[in-house]
């Protein structure tokens, strides 16, 4: 599972929050204060794991924000189950950051595979979700894309997000092979 | 404008469905004996209601409701107990527990085209599964209920109360797909080991 987003939106804090062993986070000291005010940034790869059983583990990747690390977003999404992208309400422009996000990440969406998460919605709450749905559906009219607002410091709420993200995953494989099913 | 009538929360949620679809700066107080008013300001999506600690019960009925136009010099509401789409859900899950929204048309596909803020409403793992299913095509709600495995008036319900919020529509134009197996019933399905490891 990865979680994106960009630098502040509360990556490092959702895997932390979620993880079930100490979070393994690559920090260096943040060069960049007018972006984000924080000291650190993850600059290379948060990871954290939940077990589903003893035989699977699920797996979280929360990778780093700027966009100078698009690559490994390419590279990473190949084999994800799934991404949770992850914004602050209080940057500039959340809106249209998230769709600007969203256009490296079209396979996953197309699979049914992505939910938004808006976070620190307690210190500014516009835009409204029902905003970001509104430029979701715009853009991608033929995809329901979910975006719930979330405190990344909230496990509870993080594990809504997840189940609902799944649970879109497979809704989707159930529809294209009914899909398949009617074509035959 | 006035409602002397004694209301349902039914009544209430048709009177709020026709309020938003105006698209008018508009505000609706529902009014319960034993209980602090509602006040929906419906064009700023919020609510303020000084009784609900966030799952508070909505007070029975017969409600009054009462409904006026805002004015420029209107200020918005002061306290905003939450969002509006939170309130709706809690009287669209009161008001069409055991009957189908009047509006609603037998036999008709509906496709999602936004889920509910699951972090602000109280959604059991049946009404995410079907959410899911409802966003992912337009699909019939006998089939959808069949696959989750529910009662089909938990997928009536939630269907109605998600036409209640705009976040489903009806596309008689879809194609019939048949759904085949159980939802996340296989042995490998992520979805059942989320579940089963969240207690979901």
């Amino acid at each position: 599972m990865l979680i994106a987003g960009p630098m502040g939106s509360g990556k490092t804090t959702a895997v932390q929050s979620l993880s079930e062993i100490p979070v393994v986070s690559t920090e260096a000291h943040n060069n960049d204060r007018a972006q984000a005010d924080k000291l650190t940034t993850t600059v290379a790869l948060d990871y954290g794991e939940i077990t589903l059983s003893p035989e699977h583990k699920l797996r979280m990747y929360g990778v780093p924000g700027q966009r100078r690390f698009s690559f490994m977003w390419k590279i990473l999404q190949e084999r994800a189950e799934g991404l949770l992208l992850l914004v602050h309400n209080d940057a500039p422009d959340p809106v249209p950051t998230v769709l600007e996000y969203l256009e490296d990440f079209q396979d996953l969406i197309q699979r049914g595979a992505v939910a938004i998460g808006v976070t620190r919605m307690e210190l500014l709450p516009r835009p409204t979700i029902p905003m970001y749905v509104e430029a979701l559906r715009a853009a991608y009219p033929n995809i329901t894309i979910p975006v719930f607002s979330v405190d990344a410091r909230e496990a509870g709420q993080l594990q809504k997000v997840l189940v609902a993200l799944v649970a879109a995953v497979e809704a989707t494989a159930m529809v294209g092979a009914a899909n398949e099913g009617a074509r035959r | 404008m006035n409602d002397a009538q004694a209301l349902t929360w039914g009544d209430v949620a048709d009177r709020l469905r026709s309020l938003r679809k105006l698209g008018l700066p508009m505000a609706m107080r529902i009014e319960a004996r034993d209980a602090q008013p509602i006040t929906i300001h419906v064009a700023a999506d919020a609510y303020h209601w000084a009784d609900d600690a966030g799952n508070t019960p909505l007070p029975e009925g017969p409600l009054q409701v009462r409904v006026r136009t805002l004015g420029l010099a209107d200020r918005p509401l002061e306290v905003r107990t939450g969002t509006l789409g939170a309130l709706l859900w809690r009287i669209g899950m009161v008001a069409f527990a055991h009957s189908a929204a009047p509006w609603m048309v037998p036999g008709e596909r509906y496709r999602m085209v936004a889920w509910p803020n699951l972090t602000e409403v109280d959604a059991t793992t049946e009404q995410v599964q079907l959410c899911a299913l409802f966003g992912s095509a337009a699909l019939d709600l006998d089939d959808v209920a069949g696959a989750v495995g529910v009662d089909r008036q938990v997928a009536v319900t939630l269907v109605s109360t998600l036409s209640l919020t705009g976040s489903i529509e009806p596309d008689p134009t879809a194609p019939v797909r048949k759904l085949k197996g159980g939802f996340g019933s296989g042995p490998r399905s992520l979805f059942r080991m989320i579940r089963e490891r969240f207690g979901a």
